[in-house]
């Protein structure tokens, strides 16, 4: 950044571009503020995690051409505090409300909608953008170009100076150098800190190193520290949302297509070569985003998805192909893992499967394998049928629910009590207020649009 | 058919794209690529061309260059297809002939061959320059019989040479030519074809810039194609006239021939000037060189085509018809020799990858 400082002046500084900031800055936009919105990243990664997000949740009173079935706020409600305490129930319940108004104005943005296809995933409780988040995201730029938003790329918000509660100025930082920017609202939209490794070494030491992280390796959530350590009430909690990904796919930025998800078809192995949880808990994938915390815990930070060729069919093959062998002793030697504990982890696995229910793959069938420690809840088969294959899978970081917290109108609230006058925040910064735990598909671009909306429209009108 | 590094890499990217699926919305490639885990170059094949290379998945590619899993697949498609249409195309060395190694130049020389044949054809090259008026000028200077004669022989060469193509690409794809039995697929086939279904980016504009890349491509496809099938109508009408009412040409400029031809022709060269005005490579860094060159060579081929027709009908009554025409004769003849060998065929197997697809469709999964 190299302006002369007294040329830089805006209404609505929004710090991040994906969809939080986004829709932050369109609405702003709306009200006539004139907004300017920095991304961290170069053009062509912009959009932080937003580039890999696939569908959004909404509450809908009747069915319509993309989700035939109602989807009434009371239902959604209840889905949302099935997964986890919700720490701000009016938050929560303006989160619902809110999002039933969010398909039309993403259309009225420029957002265009995929119909149910054949054959294709469906969810009468989620809307999918057509072309998935990236599609979504190039359709708001388009549209915030055209209302007039400033946006500036490579470059990072910080140093806020904030004085009696309100931020009057901050700093803008690319490769070239810094300059101050004078604001009447910022509205922090910077995402979560999942690409930062020593603040996730504070929780998980060095095995936070071993950790692949889904999305952008730009979410080092400096300006949510920056704004906890001015003052800002903590919300959530320091866990984070990881999935189990292929222990081959790139550290950073390898979206959806390095999920792994045989889990359930086979068993789970440590590094010892040995089970560590039950593979058939629960619905998948309802329970497919806690294998990443469990894979953080084991040795090594790395466990091996074990199935044979009967899973063919049941899962959609990721990036890479499964390690594959004819035996099970050659499979253990391709793995490096020791090969009699490895063989007699199938076998007694293989022994203890009960036969006697059907296999069925669509629900929890209750075929189990009695008698193993760690039990085997569901879909239970033995694994006898070569090829043998296996996938070494690490913790895939998704998302964090450290955040802060906020009030309905998106203010970020301060840890002595009361709020900042002019800051917001929006999308994961403050995902914590409602999330602290697990997670319900397509709900954080609901978090992100609907405080985003917020958060704008309020910094317009500060 | 296809180069061994270039079959590695589209299965690379398919499998990609099949672990994401995100753009299973925007055409008919992306369910197709779904049915199938590893890629034949049949498969390949029917990919390419079932792509209408509207660009909406560059658009919604969170995976495209520099990001290191470098998912390019405009780029990739179009260097398929045109390895599909020189593999496919029969003879071979008239591929190697005529397209490989297509320039103007050569474009050029083969309309100067075909327009000095012509004049070979006239028997009596004084009538060619000559001020003709009334009815059968044109064909003072080239005989009715012998341009008949000679006109049928090209298209027929050329009809059976597209053929043989089309049936080998049927009968090495997935399904076979066993797929052409479906009427249904047919018929939707057809109105997919004809409509683009498939180069909307799933639907709607959004202004974004590949679907508005996509809008007026498709916009530029229909002034072509709806002016060709004018000026098919055109060379009908002229045929029924002369025939079965016994009018011999030339027609009145408010007769139906004339008419149908003259805003046939201004709406294709429209079209074909948009095309080539978009498809340099400043404007368009995505197409592969060799499917560029294709492109070009058609459509200017096309282009020089009606203008010549269009430049008789405004010289027609005056000495340099003859000229003219024999110009238009020897350009109309190298672009039917040069039809097999050349973009033209992308009608015929993006027609042929639709009916498949849609008979696809139809099976259970």
């Amino acid at each position: 950044m190299n302006r002369a400082a007294a040329t830089i002046e805006v209404d609505v500084l929004v710090a991040g571009g994906g969809n939080a900031g986004l829709c932050a800055a369109l609405s702003a936009a709306d009200e006539g503020a004139s907004v300017m919105l920095v991304d961290r990243s170069p053009r062509w990664r912009r959009g932080g995690n937003t580039r890999h997000t696939r569908d959004i949740r909404y509450a809908h009173a009747e069915g319509d051409a993309m989700a035939q079935a109602p989807y009434p706020q009371d239902v959604f409600f209840a889905d949302l505090a099935g997964v986890g305490e919700i720490p701000d129930l009016e938050l929560a319940e303006l989160l619902v409300a809110e999002s039933q108004s969010l398909p039309s104005w993403m259309e009225a943005h420029g957002v265009r909608w995929q119909g149910p296809l054949r054959g294709s995933l469906h969810l009468d409780t989620n809307r999918f953008p057509l072309g998935g988040g990236t599609a979504m995201l190039n359709a708001y730029y388009r549209h915030a170009e055209r209302a007039g938003v400033e946006v500036v790329y490579g470059t990072s918000a910080g140093d806020l100076r904030i004085s009696s509660g309100r931020c009057t100025e901050l700093t803008l930082s690319d490769a070239a150098g810094a300059c101050g920017i004078a604001v009447k609202a910022v509205v922090v939209a910077s995402g979560g800190l999942e690409a930062n490794l020593s603040w996730l070494q504070r929780t998980w030491g060095g095995r936070a190193q071993s950790f692949i992280v889904r999305g952008t390796p730009d979410n080092d959530g400096s300006l949510l520290l920056e704004l906890l350590e001015q003052g800002a009430a903590a919300a959530g909690s320091d866990l984070f949302h990881a999935v189990a990904v292929d222990a081959r796919a790139p550290k950073f930025d390898g979206g959806i297509v390095t999920r792994v998800d045989t889990i359930p078809f086979g068993i789970a192995v440590n590094r010892n070569a040995e089970r560590f949880y039950d593979e058939g808990e629960d619905a998948w994938p309802k329970r497919y985003a806690q294998w990443g915390q469990l894979i953080a815990r084991q040795p090594g930070q790395i466990a091996y998805s074990i199935f044979d060729a009967r899973a063919q069919g049941h899962y959609i093959p990721p990036l890479f192909p499964p390690l594959q062998a004819s035996t099970l002793d050659e499979l253990a030697a391709l793995l490096d893992l020791d090969v009699p504990t490895f063989v007699e982890t199938v076998t007694s696995y293989n022994r203890a499967v009960d036969d006697s229910r059907p296999f069925d793959h669509t629900r929890l069938d209750g075929r189990t394998a009695p008698g193993l420690d760690p039990q085997r809840s569901n879909w239970a088969r033995a694994l006898d049928c070569p090829p043998f294959c296996a996938y070494p899978v690490r913790p895939g970081l998704t998302f964090t629910y450290a955040g802060v917290k906020v009030d309905p109108s998106s203010r970020v609230q301060r840890s002595g009590g009361g709020s900042f006058k002019n800051v917001f925040a929006a999308g994961e910064a403050m995902a914590g207020n409602i999330l602290t735990a697990g997670y319900l598909a397509g709900v954080g671009l609901t978090i992100g649009s609907v405080f985003g909306r917020i958060a704008g429209r309020e910094a317009a009108h500060v | 058919m296809f180069d061994g590094q270039l079959v590695i890499e589209a299965n690379r990217q398919f499998t990609l794209c099949n672990a994401c699926r995100y753009c299973e919305g925007l055409c008919e490639v992306f369910p197709e690529m779904e049915l199938r885990t590893a890629f034949s170059e049949g498969d390949l094949s029917h990919l390419a061309n079932l792509c209408h290379d509207c660009r909406a998945c560059a658009d919604a590619c969170p995976f495209s260059e520099p990001h290191e899993f470098a998912i390019e697949i405009p780029t990739l498609m179009s260097t398929l297809r045109a390895e599909s249409f020189a593999s496919l195309a029969k003879p071979a060395f008239l591929w190697r002939m005529l397209a490989d190694r297509t320039s103007l130049m050569r474009l050029a020389l083969l309309a100067g061959i075909c327009a000095v044949a012509a004049i070979f054809v006239t028997g009596d090259p004084s009538a060619i320059i000559h001020r003709h008026r009334g009815s059968g000028s044109f064909y003072a200077v080239i005989p009715h019989t012998r341009l008949v004669v000679i006109a049928a022989a090209i298209t027929v060469i050329a009809l059976v040479a597209i053929a043989v193509s089309a049936w080998n690409m049927m009968a090495s794809g997935p399904g076979g030519l066993g797929v052409l039995r479906s009427p249904r697929a047919l018929a939707v086939a057809a109105r997919d074809a004809v409509t683009l279904r498939n180069l909307k980016g799933g639907g709607g504009g959004c202004g974004d810039s590949a679907s508005s890349l996509s809008r007026s491509r498709r916009h530029l496809h229909h002034l072509v194609l709806g002016g060709f099938v004018m000026m098919f109508a055109s060379t009908v009408a002229a045929a029924i006239e002369q025939e079965f009412m016994g009018l011999i040409p030339p027609y009145q400029v408010l007769s139906v021939p004339v008419l149908l031809g003259t805003i046939g022709g201004i709406a294709t060269a429209a079209g074909c000037l948009g095309f080539l005005l978009a498809s340099t490579a400043s404007r368009d860094p995505v197409r592969a060189p060799g499917s560029r060159r294709l492109d070009r060579s058609f459509t200017t081929l096309l282009l020089a085509a009606v203008l010549t027709g269009l430049l008789t009908l405004v010289l027609r009554s005056t000495v340099l018809m003859g000229p003219a025409l024999i110009l238009h004769l020897g350009v109309l003849g190298a672009f039917f020799i040069t039809l097999p060998y050349g973009k033209f065929v992308h009608a015929i197997y993006r027609y042929l990858a639709l009916v498949r697809a849609e008979v696809g469709a139809d099976a259970p999964r």
